[in-house]
């Protein structure tokens, strides 16, 4: 049932973690499929192995450390669809940073701290596009813009340590944006930032989309999911429970998890949702 | 950033000041009278107790011990350290900066040696971790720290000097003197630093920072030159720094051992010849080198760390 459309068919991606002679399952046969313009949201709740398959397709994971099997064909234009898990070197240059970008989980670590963002930004943008020499700054203070980031030049003369999470993840969702991928895995997008911002970022994420980026979005945030994803995928303890729309799931939740997944989730909506309609509460 | 040097620079002093106070005590626990002593070098034929008397008092040592320490150190602060026992003709500055010279061109060959050797190799041994190369430096390492210096400088000795004829055996009237017995000090340091180097750089590899930069597209000899050696480099620049004092003060055993005349052959001779005022300088020179070189590795690594250094 493959489609024209179709950008990443994963089937069966496991993930072993070996330490000295005890092996732990930390994803355990998932299969899904994203197609152009398409996003596909990830629930489940924390420890479940949602950002380690993501860093298992982008091939990040120590192969010392981790056993990573199944397939996961990244469709390309009109070749032959490549094997991330397979992927050669060379090969995996001209697809990581250019084709699939990531926003990682937890942006306080995710930039040398010796090295100020201006530099750490531009080696990427030169690393993955052809933007002249001479025009690099002026992007990477444009990407700061489009980011809602004030005073661009200051940040960017910035050391890692000096910014806030909610910046350095706005950061990283610029720089993920920056080179026209045809797949973005964002981990978590959003959580560091406030909601005002939040809103906007999501809606730069939604454009994107529309202009036919496909996308993986976790997130524990059922709103944001509701906006951001087309079809849903709950993950518990390692293994995928349940496919289809957030509607689908919401109404007819298929295993007990999902259903108290669900209900939990709900009610905390709900709860907001009466407190904010409350009289007296100015919202 | 300004104010931590200050404040560091300030702290060092009280430091100086107990160094030097321990020298002084140390010498005047030793049990032989420096007036004797100074008498039999000056060759007077008898010994009278008025004459020691004579000459206490002219040494000022029948003055109170704080007021000799302080004379002492007023003296030593203007680099007067006085004269040599056993040649009388010659001041203990002297005798130290003829030493000098030989001891430094010994110690900065090895800290070449190091610093050549050791990044590369622990930069290698981290990336192919589990390699045959790697295992065979972890061998190297764990044989190095387990050899004694002399032993391996006799070692080298018999086998590049007399075996092979690859250097001259002893002196140091050329620089291939140097290289054997440079090589004897370097190495232990040498396998210090590749286990410091591999391990830094192998708990860096591991780290968020990495996982993003290769998400980021960079190519990977690229992430590990710029970003995780420089990373595992920054944190052992207080280490390194501090190697220097240490290689000065250790090529004792070696000095000795290739008849290299420098400052641990000095000392090592006015041991034997009880000449303490040679020996107190050396002291004092060692510690207040430790000192200077902690000081300014601290503030160096400071500087090359943006999470410390403040804008000011
Ligand atoms: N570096 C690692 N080495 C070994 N095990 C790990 C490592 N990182 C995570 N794990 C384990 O893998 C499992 C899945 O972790 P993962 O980070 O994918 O969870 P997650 O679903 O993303 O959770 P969260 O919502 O908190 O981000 C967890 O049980 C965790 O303990
Ligand atoms: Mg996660």
């Amino acid at each position: 049932m493959t489609s024209d459309n179709r950008v990443l068919q994963v089937e069966n991606l496991t993930v072993r973690y070996k330490n000295r002679k005890r092996i732990t399952t930390l994803v355990d046969d998932l299969s899904f499929h994203v197609d152009r313009g398409e996003c596909l949201g990830i629930l489940g709740e924390s420890g479940s192995g949602k950002s380690m398959s993501s860093k298992a397709i982008m091939g990040i994971l120590p192969p010392r450390q981790f056993d990573v099997t199944g397939s996961a064909r990244f469709h390309t234009g009109s070749e032959e669809p490549t094997d991330l898990l397979r992927i050669k070197k060379e090969e995996r240059r001209a697809v990581r940073g250019r084709k699939i970008t990531m926003i990682l989980q937890n942006p306080m670590a995710c930039f040398d701290p010796l090295f100020p963002m201006g530099t750490q930004m531009a080696e990427t943008v030169r690393e993955n596009t052809e933007t002249p020499v001479k025009e690099i700054r002026g992007l990477c203070q444009q990407v700061l813009k489009d980011m809602q980031i004030r005073s661009p030049e200051e940040v960017l003369l910035k050391y890692p340590h000096q910014l806030s999470g909610g910046m350095l993840q706005r950061i990283m969702i610029g720089l993920a944006l920056v080179t026209k991928p045809d797949l973005i895995i964002a981990d978590e997008p959003t959580t560091a930032i406030d909601s005002i911002t939040q809103f906007e970022i999501i809606g730069e994420l939604l454009k994107i989309k529309e202009q036919g980026t496909a996308m993986i979005f976790i997130s524990h945030d059922l709103g944001v999911v509701n906006r951001m994803a087309n079809r849903v995928i709950v993950m518990h303890r390692a293994k995928s429970l349940q496919q289809g729309t957030l509607a689908e799931i919401i109404q007819n939740p298929g295993d007990e998890y999902t259903r108290q997944l669900v209900n939990s989730r709900l009610t905390l909506v709900d709860q907001f949702n009466s407190f904010l309609r409350e009289p007296g509460v100015s919202a | 950033m300004k104010y931590y040097i200050i404040k560091r620079v300030m702290a060092t002093f009280p430091l100086l000041l107990g160094i030097s106070f321990l020298c002084f005590i140390f010498i005047n626990l030793i049990p032989s009278d420096p007036a004797e002593v100074a008498l039999r070098l000056s060759q007077v034929p008898i010994v009278t107790d008025e004459l020691l008397a004579q000459v206490r008092a002219d040494m000022g040592l029948d003055k109170p011990f704080l007021m000799r320490y302080l004379h002492w150190l007023g003296d030593t602060v203007r680099l007067d350290f006085g004269h040599s026992y056993t040649n009388p003709s010659r001041t203990v500055l002297g005798e130290l900066a003829r030493s000098l010279p030989n001891t430094l061109i010994l110690a900065s060959l090895s800290l070449v040696l190091v610093i050549a050797l050791s990044i590369p190799i622990g930069f290698l041994s981290a990336v192919y971790k589990d390699s045959l190369f790697d295992r065979i430096m972890r061998g190297f390492v764990f044989m190095t720290t387990a050899m004694p210096s002399y032993w391996i400088g006799l070692i080298f000795m018999w086998f590049f000097a007399i075996k092979l004829r690859l250097f001259p055996i002893s002196g140091n009237t050329s620089l291939s003197h140097f290289l054997l017995p440079a090589f004897t000090v370097a190495l232990s340091y040498i396998s210090i630093y590749i286990r410091l180097i591999r391990n830094n750089m192998l708990l860096n590899m591991g780290q968020d920072y990495v996982l993003y930069a290769q998400v980021r597209g960079l190519k990977d000899g690229m992430i590990l030159t710029r970003h995780v050696l420089k990373n595992s480099l920054q944190s052992c620049i207080t280490a390194i720094g501090m190697s220097i004092p240490q290689l000065i003060s250790g090529t004792i055993v070696v000095e000795n051992l290739f008849a290299i005349n420098g400052l641990g052959r000095l000392c090592i001779a006015s041991i034997f010849n009880r000449d303490y005022p040679v020996i107190q300088a050396y002291v004092l020179f060692m510690g207040v080198l430790f000192i200077l070189f902690n000081l300014v590795f601290d503030i160096i690594q400071m500087a090359a760390d943006p999470r410390l250094r403040k804008e000011s």
